[in-house]
């Protein structure tokens, strides 16, 4: 159980590139899946937790988040897709930590993705959509280096089809 | 190696495209392939029935209908009828079908605002229902459709609607209006034999009162829904008929019964069944109903296992009770409701039809004592109690933390903080340090509260450590110095000190009826207002104090003086 003394307790994580990270617990179970890891393993405190999906230097970003937000309160559980709202603010630190290139965004997305981070994923992917925002499909290719698949003929009617949408 | 954008999972893609307009999610559809297919999904996912010509225009070229065509129906000024321009193929179904089978929900709501809507004609619907290869159903994963009685009359509206009908929807929302009940009612008809899988019906109706017919009719729907885990239905169908088939659904966990008010002329009947038949709401979890306590005392003393399930009882109560009625309410409670976690007792004043007892009624503005509240403690679960009611609870401090004392579950608490009927209460300010020792598990606490107390006792060092809202509703504020100083001594940091109102303004000037103690009220949440801006200060001043005196020990002795 998560009492007091857990607060002083310190969580190893190993990554895919083989480094180990020592870490406060509380900042290592943000992510959801640590922390249920965690609780299956219970009290063997020494017994490392392997990471096979994150590179150290994507890791060290994520801990870096996992750190400034220690203490925000957990999120509520019920979020539902009926009351998502479609808006783009990320809070002030938020918005300078996820100023890094491509990549590493692409990995930190997919990092939050993997650990469960919930609130890190959104600020990720609420980035993406900063990026994609009034951008026509070849600029959006060019920024993410996608290779379109589509023939210039299948691209022209899903336009047509669903031009109706663009003005609502 | 960088990473691969165009193969993101369609989970992150969705959540990506959330924030997105739907400009732009036209766009990511056609970067690429695997983009395209969950930007469609959202583009889809959720249509109104305006939407809906643009999809018909996927299957097939619309031409508007020509005069001559229009003899045998009704003319609109607002509705065009579309027509196919020619045959459909199996090739229009095939590019159709992927655009329909993203549709997971139909909102009929009608705009009045709206200037044209552009449907099919009645006998192209019809041509189309024949030719689809998905079966009669057009939208194969439809979930959630809404029908609003409000819709335009002279289309029939009801069999494309009816059209929709199909196995897989979960969810029915129906809306039934003077204007065209019938209509609402067949559907309500159609759908239970068309979609048995349905598990959540809303049913609202806008009427001033409920024919006996349109409750039979509903309640004899509703008798055979057997999948429905939740029924959700405004007041005004809140009787013995409705209830008593409710009561037999085996599956049904979620009954809320919501209030309309008097302002829409909706009266709810407020009786509940004369009888019982055995093992009623076997699942039911969470009900939400409007009567008055001793109605309530009556329907639970029919039988022993009502709901025993329950978790969340929350009552609208419609008429006035004496402290005595309340007791007795509270200790049938906990004997019907062994797992209980909420409870939630709210006058409405608003529900002026009702008249309880006029012993009830004499008994409403008595002040509710420790004895009245006693039973609370054999409800072992209840984490939540919130008792909004005429009369103030008026205890002595001890009595009050005695009583919580033996409630270790409690974590949110009201007693009646917005009386409505002002007297004196023995409960003083002072009770909050007594309280951080004898309940300190508590979350939310809101109080109606005498401030005018000699001095403040002596704080322990014990604080509040979980509690984050603490509400004082309209006490008296005697001396906000007094009481700020108090606060911040053992209030923790996060706690927030609320001053909103309970209920609206229009509510409240119903309830209270009298402009003077309408202002007063207002003016005392005022003064908890500025006492709420007031401790983020006074805990800024002691902390910058504590920071200059661990730079000069010498200083800590003044300090302490300054604290205390």
């Amino acid at each position: 159980m998560s009492t007091t003394e857990d607060k002083t307790r310190k969580v190893k994580l190993v990554t895919s590139d083989n480094e180990e990270f020592e870490v406060d617990w509380e900042v290592a179970t943000r992510s959801v899946l640590i922390k249920h890891m965690l609780e299956d393993i219970g009290e063997s405190e020494e017994q490392a937790i392997p990471l096979p999906n994150v590179t150290a230097n994507v890791l060290k970003k994520v801990l870096e988040w996992c750190e400034h937000h220690r203490k925000d309160p957990e999120p509520a559980p019920e979020s539902s897709d009926d009351n998502r709202k479609r808006t783009l603010e990320i809070g002030d630190w938020d918005a300078k930590f996820i100023q890094v290139d491509q990549e590493m965004l692409f990995e930190i997305i997919l990092a939050a993705n993997y650990l469960d981070i919930k609130a890190l994923l959104d600020v990720g992917c609420k980035t993406v959509a900063n990026m994609i925002k009034g951008k026509q499909p070849e600029e959006i290719r060019k920024m993410f280096n996608i290779v379109n698949d589509f023939t210039p003929e299948e691209e022209a009617q899903i336009k047509k089809e669903n031009e109706w949408a663009e003005d609502r | 190696m960088c990473g691969d954008w165009k193969d993101l999972s369609h989970d992150i893609l969705k959540q990506i495209f959330a924030s997105c307009d739907r400009d732009d999610l036209t766009r990511c559809a056609r970067t690429c392939k695997n983009w395209s297919d969950t930007a469609l999904d959202d583009i889809w996912s959720e249509l109104r029935i305006e939407d809906l010509e643009h999809l018909f225009a996927i299957l097939v070229p619309m031409q508007p209908l020509q005069d001559s065509e229009l003899e045998h129906v009704q003319k609109s000024d607002v509705l065009t009828r579309l027509k196919p321009t020619r045959r459909i193929t199996q090739q229009d179904w095939r590019r159709f079908l992927p655009y329909a089978s993203r549709v997971r929900l139909v909102d009929g709501f009608y705009d009045e605002e709206l200037e044209s809507y552009r449907m099919l004609s009645e006998t192209a619907l019809a041509d189309i229902m024949m030719t689809s290869p998905s079966l009669g159903t057009i939208f194969p994963r439809l979930r959630d459709l809404i029908f609003e009685g409000d819709i335009i009359a002279d289309y029939p509206w009801l069999k494309f609607f009816i059209a929709f009908l199909h196995e897989g929807l979960q969810e029915l929302y129906i809306q039934i209006t003077e204007f065209a009940p019938d209509e609402a009612l067949n559907l309500l008809e159609e759908a239970v034999w068309r979609s048995p899988n349905i598990t959540d019906l809303s049913i609202t109706s806008i009427f001033f009162e409920q024919g006996d017919n349109i409750v039979a009719s509903i309640a004899s729907s509703l008798s055979t829904m057997h999948k429905l885990t939740q029924f959700k239905t405004g007041s005004c169908l809140l009787g013995p008929q409705i209830l008593s088939t409710l009561d037999q659904l085996p599956n049904l966990r979620k009954v809320q019964f919501y209030e309309d008010t008097y302002r829409q002329g909706h009266v709810p009947n407020g009786v509940l069944p004369q009888s019982i038949l055995p093992d009623p709401f076997p699942q039911l979890v969470d009900l939400m109903l409007q009567c008055s306590l001793s109605e309530l005392c009556r329907y639970l003393s029919l039988g022993s296992d009502i709901a025993p399930s329950l978790l969340i009882l929350d009552i609208d109560v419609v008429s006035g009770f004496k402290p005595s009625t309340l007791q007795d309410t509270l200790d049938k409670i906990a004997e019907a409701f062994p797992l209980l976690e909420f409870l939630e007792i709210t006058r409405r004043e608003d529900f002026i039809a009702f008249e309880g007892t006029a012993e009830d009624l004499e008994g409403a503005a008595s002040p509710l004592m420790h004895s009245n509240l006693v039973p609370l403690t054999s409800m072992r679960a209840l984490k939540t109690f919130y008792l909004r009611c005429d009369g103030v609870v008026s205890m002595t401090n001890s009595e009050l933390c005695q009583l919580l004392s033996q409630c270790p579950s409690l974590r949110r608490l009201d007693l009646n903080h917005e009386p409505m009927v002002l007297s004196p209460t023995d409960l003083t300010i002072n009770v909050l340090p007594m309280l951080a020792q004898a309940c300190p598990q508590l979350e939310n606490l809101a109080l109606y509260v005498n401030t005018e107390v000699e001095r403040l006792d002596p704080a322990s060092f014990d604080t509040f450590k979980n509690l984050q809202e603490i509400n004082f509703g309209i006490s008296v504020v005697e001396d906000k110095y007094l009481i700020t100083k108090l606060l911040t001594q053992f209030l923790p940091q996060s706690c927030k000190l609320v001053s909103k109102a309970l209920f609206t303004p229009k509510e409240e000037e119903f309830f209270v009826n009298d402009a003077e103690l309408l202002e007063s009220r207002g003016a005392r949440r005022k003064e908890w207002g500025q006492i709420a801006e007031w401790i983020p200060v006074m805990l800024d001043v002691r902390r910058e104090a504590y920071e200059r005196a661990l730079a000069n020990p010498e200083e800590v002795s003044s300090l302490l003086k300054v604290i205390h």
